[in-house]
């Protein structure tokens, strides 16, 4: 893991396409220069060769731009789905993320304006991961304006979270990774693709089954899997929390309605300009193709 | 459907279009000539009957060609396929 630590300083020059430095994060991206860079994301790589080059990319941004192939039109039922409705005590669950919000002073001290990490956690298994966001991607949130995002409440490194640990379970993910995305009043994530790296990196550094598979630039996974994003709100949807999916928006949820969403290409954004906290549970990890929720298959839970 | 395939598609049975005569920005196809991206609206609208809008494009001082005009889509087709 060390290995990816360095990396992440570690930028290669000779893809950057901007010759003048003004031009950096320039909304909206040049549409040849993104050509240019999907043509590159295009080509045949490993899985461990897919994360050396992204890490190294003087421009994550343009990167992730350029990895969507999202056109506009699409259907709703390709950008996000229903995959799962769980029902267990989230009145619990609720009442003990308050708690914990309220000691760590997530609302009160609602501030995400600096680059390396935005989880709120202070386990000494947090040092085994690497940063989840690239440097450039917050340079070009930062100069828009986008400078409180959300928090990010450790589940699966810590045993604060045991009965969301045990949601994480139902779903049979390898390298699952569970985190409480929680968003104070005010909060706002523009628009973006993922890659899903945190994950992902940890699969490439520890499975060398993975690290050598074929990576695939449409799905953005390794040939043969899937990875996946579960979303899962814990409480009800209060007005005032937006969710997007490009033209297409998810809207008054109810806790334990979990959807699968088009991480990928469908490009989505959240804003809390209500006057609640909105958390949701992100659930990430990788399945075979085999897998239900590969299928779209729909499941009821009990906890 | 995803990008590159409709990309794919458009270059097949548009043989005179070259794969620089058009970009994807933000979900849209922006054309450098705005008879070419005619061609591609009747193209598409005739091999999936699709609802097509067609505007002009706003050029960004930070570009470095000219683009004429933009298609968008409202009624893509549902994708069989995870991804």
């Amino acid at each position: 893991m060390n290995s990816h630590y360095k990396r992440i300083g570690a930028v290669d020059e000779s893809q950057n396409r901007y010759q003048d430095p003004s031009m950096l994060h320039e909304h909206p991206y040049d549409p040849a220069i993104l050509e240019e860079v999907r043509n590159d994301f295009l080509k045949k790589r490993t899985c461990k060769e897919f994360i050396d080059w992204i890490d190294s990319h003087p421009h994550y941004d343009v990167v992730a731009e350029a990895s969507s192939q999202y056109i506009r039109g699409t259907d709703v039922n390709d950008c996000f789905w229903p995959c799962a409705e769980i029902e267990t005590d989230w009145q619990a669950i609720n009442s003990h993320i308050a708690e914990y919000a309220k000691e760590e002073e997530l609302n009160t001290k609602f501030n995400t304006d600096y680059t390396e990490e935005w989880r709120i956690s202070n386990m000494t298994k947090q040092k085994s991961y690497v940063p989840f966001r690239h440097n450039s991607e917050l340079d070009n949130q930062h100069k828009h304006g986008f400078k409180k995002q959300y928090q990010l409440i450790e589940v699966t490194l810590t045993d604060t979270f045991l009965e969301i640990k045990a949601i994480e379970d139902l779903f049979d993910f390898h390298w699952a990774k569970t985190d409480i995305n929680y968003q104070p009043t005010s909060g706002q994530f523009p628009r973006h693709v993922d890659f899903l790296t945190t994950g992902f990196k940890r699969a490439v550094e520890f499975d060398s089954a993975i690290a050598n598979a074929e990576y695939d630039p449409v799905s953005k996974c390794p040939v043969g899997w899937k990875m996946v994003r579960i979303l899962i709100p814990s409480d009800n949807w209060a007005p005032g929390q937006l969710f997007s999916f490009e033209e297409h928006s998810w809207s008054n949820w109810r806790p334990g309605q979990a959807i699968n969403f088009s991480w990928a290409h469908c490009r989505h954004a959240t804003a809390n300009s209500g006057y609640s906290p909105r958390s949701i549970i992100k659930i990430t990890g990788l399945v075979k193709d085999s897998h239900w929720l590969v299928k779209k298959q729909f499941k009821k839970f009990t906890l | 459907m995803k990008y590159i395939k409709l990309k794919n598609t458009i270059l097949k049975k548009l043989p005179d279009l070259d794969k620089d005569d058009f970009h994807l920005l933000e979900g849209k196809l922006v054309f450098k000539n705005k008879d070419k991206s005619i061609q591609v609206k009747k193209l598409l609208e005739d091999l999936y009957s699709l609802d097509i809008v067609l505007t002009s494009t706003i050029n960004h001082p930070h570009w470095d060609n000219k683009y004429e005009s933009e298609l968008y889509f409202n009624n893509i087709p549902t994708e069989k396929t995870y991804a």
